[in-house]
């Protein structure tokens, strides 16, 4: 057992005016995750720390955070990981660009709000077969990757063009566009693209590859913006 | 805000930086040229471009389209269809030519030639 730092930055709207740091001692195992450390302070040194977690298997998507500078989710990052640049010292930091509600917890409501933009689910006006809409191994290989995604907000909040234009769509917005446009089941792809082929949609990914860095299931985000951008200008969308 | 710098996003930093210098050059270039209407005043006017500060001037022009035009190029690779993970591959590439471009363009410019 080493003793490592978690420095974090609080925020309590009920009590302080402005974000302020708070360090927390604890004794970690080098294989333990960052979320059990934060589990850890809030039994046995501190109850008011304040964040959002829920299944701590990399699933949910609930303990995305700023740590060490940029966004991981806690429960996939080991203490081991982290570059050694900060020392024995965890910092850790709410989601960049989103309201913080209280310490690591922020507000996804924007988010989620332009995640409705693209219309995140499956329009087909046909009839459905008796039991299911079905779709060869081909197809769903063009999804696959764009499915994975947990919408844990750690690309839409590490890019740069979403912290100047609040009013872009985002990494994660845009995946889910292509998730339904190139689904073989949807009918309502060119709607989608209309939607999202706007200044603050494709346009704005200006290919800085922040939300590849950070996701957690390895999405190839730009990539799959690139591929909708292609799409777009072949169908002559302004 | 402090965020970690990665390869995309440094590379997006030059390239925003490159990008606004350049566009704010252009200005003062057109201005400097629209003003140069007869043979005494062009005359003169390269008189003061053979002084060696213009000629570091000019080789950090040079600097700032190399940089600008090779990572246009990386960037327009992947617009293209050029698979995402070979990003930072491209990136080093871009480094690469465009120190050797700076290397011989700032002999040329700076070393003589005129």
């Amino acid at each position: 057992m080493d003793v490592y730092t978690y420095r974090i930055k609080r925020f309590d709207p009920e009590k302080d005016n402005a974000p302020r740091w708070e360090e927390f001692r604890i004794e970690m195992e080098p294989s333990d995750r960052v979320l059990d450390g934060l589990i850890k302070i809030k039994d046995s040194l501190d109850g008011s720390l304040t964040f959002r977690r829920s299944c701590a298997h990399g699933v949910c998507g609930s303990c995305a955070m700023k740590i060490n500078g940029r966004n991981a989710l806690a429960c996939q990052t080991l203490i081991q990981d982290l570059s050694s640049g900060t020392g024995p010292t965890i910092v850790l930091e709410p989601l960049p660009a989103l309201p913080v509600l209280k310490d690591l917890v922020v507000d996804m409501e924007p988010f989620f709000g332009n995640n409705e933009k693209a219309l995140p689910y499956l329009i087909n006006g046909e009839p459905a077969p008796e039991r299911e809409r079905l779709q060869s191994p081909e197809d769903q290989q063009k999804i696959l990757q764009a499915i994975t995604c947990i919408m844990c907000g750690c690309c839409t909040s590490s890019c740069p063009s979403y912290w100047a234009d609040k009013e872009y769509l985002g990494p994660a917005a845009l995946l889910k566009a292509f998730r339904f446009i190139f689904d073989t089941r949807d009918r309502a792809g060119d709607d989608r693209l209309e939607r999202i082929a706007r200044i603050h949609g494709l346009w704005r990914c200006h290919s800085i590859y922040n939300c590849v860095e950070v996701c957690p299931k390895a999405i190839d985000i730009t990539g799959h913006i690139s591929k909708l951008k292609r799409l777009a200008i072949k169908k002559k969308l302004p | 805000m402090r965020y970690k710098l990665q390869t995309g996003s440094f590379a997006w930093l030059i390239h925003r930086a490159t990008g606004i210098a350049l566009t704010l050059y252009i200005f003062v270039h057109l201005y400097v040229l629209s003003h140069l209407r007869d043979t005494a005043r062009y005359k003169e006017f390269m008189g003061l471009m053979k002084s060696p500060l213009v000629r570091l001037g000019e080789a950090g022009l040079l600097a700032l389209v190399v940089a600008h035009a090779l990572n246009g190029i990386r960037l327009t690779l992947v617009d293209l269809g050029a698979p995402t993970r070979i990003q930072k591959l491209m990136f080093r590439i871009a480094v690469a030519i465009g120190s050797l471009a700076m290397i011989f363009g700032s002999v040329q410019l700076i070393g003589g030639g005129r």
